[in-house]
């Protein structure tokens, strides 16, 4: 059907016309058609009428005089002659409407249909309704005959351009009201659409109005429903979280201050170290858990100094980390959450290479963070497969971690309206690329 | 890491060592706690809740609190608050890791300091130091003082620990590199040695200074200066830096 429009308003209009104007294409012809019958069958019956005055007028004449009676019986549309002889064929006209005619003709005027009647018809070019001329004989007792020749029996045609125009202001009154009409009812439709996109922004928004045709007014209230679901699924979920947050670092804050009190001191590292990789994986979780329900609110920034920053502190922990700063970049942006994203793109490239460069460049609509590696890059069949929760490349390289730090990052970037790309380097290495849309005046370079 | 252990421990007015009192549901992290901070050299009592955190605070005399966030039954917040009404008594808040609304509104109902859980202690104990050592300098709660420094159009907030920009942009900072621009803002317009800077910045916070204090001057002045605008942060050679810009104290 991709010949209809688009839209609901657009389609029921279309399907309004069509078969509006279909029915009244219909009903136009119908009454054309009845019209011209009735029309005929009152010419026939005029005429016959004066087919048998005419031939009782002749008949009651002398034969010298007939043919000067007939004559002057002529006139206007009918011409009268009187003579031995009659030009139309005797056998019968194949022609229906000769037939018809005479059938009629016949049934109307019996006196002049007990004799031979023959009757014959022109019709005009290209239109088999509308007859030109039609030729009647009569036969008269003695053997003579009556010829009358009647033209243009069905009078002038009612003009096209009436049709046309009847049509036209027709189509023109159903698109308006269908218009007024349509766009009247899908407007609580339109109401759904839009407060099933701000939901996606802002699940705490008001409930939409119920209101127009009852099919709207039931997607309304099926869309309520469903946003109260999921508002209580996310309040529920906010809970869970905080009390998981709470319960793990309980543990784990015990754990870190008995190691720290253990008088070992090779002990004492190992366990600090596994309890930060845990706290670094319980963050991550919850991190990822979290997604979008994240209340953090946005605030005005330089990318560029949070940059500097994550890379200063990858550096300071020993690793090869530099950064080409170039003067402020700000965006408005959830602080910790891109931070979070930033720093997963940084630490996978400590991770699996030996030298990371990040730059921050600035293009027309978006800023792009990118972080270079000299590590083996990933096989371009898995280039998907390391965004998804929890995969790793399974070849021993996933040494720690959860598995959640890309899905995290990209999250963080959709989060923005951005998003995060990879791609192998053919230099070699990785390139992760963080990609942020740019609103209208932010950037400062 | 800076080892925070052979600083010496503030002593109270009376000569007595300073008391802290350690505000957790955990009975045995608030054990070891306070096991630390007594081989450390303090006096310490604890408390479960609200209820036993009133208690102690009515029949001791108490000079710095630690308090956990994450209480069941009343908010650490709430809690705070209610010190600070009656109180100067400085708090050091242990909240969630990555939770920026306790910290920051933590901060700003007057918690001197704050740490996430899970923390280690000598940070702790750093924390608990420097808080204490800025003790005698104040006469107002940190949280009801005006907290802001201004410089060339750019605010230093204290109690949200942030920098903004002339243009109102949060610019991230390091700790090092906000207790080093801190010590700075306090101290405008004054030739400041290394060493001296050293001690401004310890004084605030002991923990991630590892760095020389000229990596971090060179990392601050990339965060706050342009290339057109004037610079913020002289050498001075042979002997240290200086903050040129006039600070405004609101």
């Amino acid at each position: 059907m991709k010949f209809l429009p688009d839209t609901l308003a657009g389609r029921t209009i279309a399907i309004m016309l069509i078969g509006l104007g279909a029915f009244h294409a219909i009903g136009l012809w119908l009454y054309n058609t009845g019209f011209h019958a009735e029309i005929g069958y009152s010419n026939e019956r005029q005429l016959a009428e004066r087919l048998v005055s005419i031939k009782r007028v002749i008949l009651a004449r002398a034969p010298s005089e007939r043919e000067a009676v007939a004559h002057s019986l002529s006139g206007h549309t009918i011409e009268v002659h009187w003579g031995m002889e009659t030009p139309i064929a005797a056998e019968p006209s194949s022609d229906p409407a000769a037939v018809t005619l005479r059938a009629h003709l016949a049934e109307l005027a019996p006196e002049i249909a007990t004799d031979g009647l023959r009757v014959a018809v022109s019709h005009q070019r290209g239109a088999m309704t509308k007859r030109h001329s039609i030729w009647v004989a009569a036969h008269l007792n003695d053997g003579s005959w009556i010829n009358f020749s009647v033209a243009d029996p069905d009078g002038p045609t009612a003009a096209w351009y009436g049709t046309l125009l009847s049509t036209t202001a027709m189509a023109m009154g159903i698109l308006i009201i269908s218009i007024i009409l349509v766009r009247g009812a899908t407007a609580p439709l339109r109401a759904v659409t839009q407060a099933a996109r701000q939901l996606g922004r802002d699940p705490a928004g008001p409930p939409i109005r119920v209101h127009g045709p009852r099919e709207a007014r039931e997607a309304a209230m099926a869309f309520n429903e469903m946003r109260e679901r999921i508002t209580r699924l996310m309040e529920d979920r906010a809970r869970t979280l905080a009390a998981v947050s709470h319960d793990l670092r309980s543990p784990l804050t015990r754990m870190r201050l008995r190691a720290e009190l253990l008088a070992d001191r090779q002990t004492r590292e190992v366990i600090t170290t596994d309890v930060s990789e845990m706290e670094t994986m319980i963050d991550t979780v919850l991190a990822f858990l979290r997604g979008e329900a994240e209340t953090e609110p946005c605030r005005s920034m330089d990318i560029a100094s949070l940059v500097a920053t994550i890379c200063n502190d990858l550096a300071d922990q020993g690793h090869d980390v530099t950064f080409d700063r170039a003067g402020p970049v700000v965006l408005s942006v959830r602080r910790l959450m891109l931070k979070r994203a930033i720093a997963n793109l940084a630490a996978n490239g400590v991770k699996y290479g030996q030298r990371v460069r990040v730059t921050l460049e600035i293009r027309a609509s978006h800023i792009a963070i990118i972080v270079d590696d000299d590590g083996p890059g990933i096989p371009s069949k898995h280039m998907d497969d390391v965004f998804e929760p929890f995969w790793r490349l399974s070849e021993g390289r996933g040494r720690d971690g959860v598995g959640l730090g890309l899905t995290v990052a990209r999250m963080a970037a959709r989060a923005h309206g951005g998003d995060v790309a990879l791609h192998n380097r053919p230099e070699g290495g990785l390139r992760a690329e963080l990609t942020l849309p740019v609103q209208r005046d932010q950037v400062q370079a | 890491m800076t080892d925070n252990g052979a600083a010496p421990v503030p002593q109270r007015g009376d000569g007595a060592a300073d008391r802290i009192l350690v505000v957790d549901d955990d009975p045995q992290t608030r054990h070891m706690v306070m096991r630390y901070l007594l081989e450390n050299g303090f006096q310490a009592s604890s408390a479960r809740d609200a209820r036993e955190m009133r208690e102690a605070l009515g029949t001791t005399d108490v000079d710095l609190i630690v308090l956990d966030v994450m209480l069941p039954g009343a908010s650490g917040l709430e809690l705070c608050r209610e010190v600070r009404q009656r109180s100067t008594t400085p708090v050091i808040m242990l909240t969630a890791k990555g939770d920026e609304t306790d910290r920051i509104v933590g901060l700003e109902i007057g918690a001197d300091d704050y740490l996430a859980k899970p923390f280690s202690l000598r940070e702790l104990l750093a924390r608990i130091k420097a808080v204490l050592r800025r003790r005698g300098a104040r006469t107002l709660p940190v949280g009801l003082a005006a907290q802001c420094l201004r410089f060339n159009g750019w605010t230093l907030d204290l109690t949200r620990r942030e920098l903004l920009s002339p243009a109102g942009a949060v610019v991230e900072l390091s700790t090092g590199e906000y207790d080093l621009l801190v010590a700075f803002a306090e101290h405008p317009q004054r030739v400041l040695s290394r060493e001296r800077l050293l001690d401004l910045a310890r004084n605030r916070i002991a923990a991630g200074f590892d760095r020389s204090i000229d990596v971090q001057v060179s990392r601050l002045r990339s965060k706050i200066e342009t290339e057109d605008g004037p610079p913020m942060i002289k050498t001075v050679r042979g002997i240290g830096y200086m903050f040129t810009p006039a600070v405004l104290r609101p």
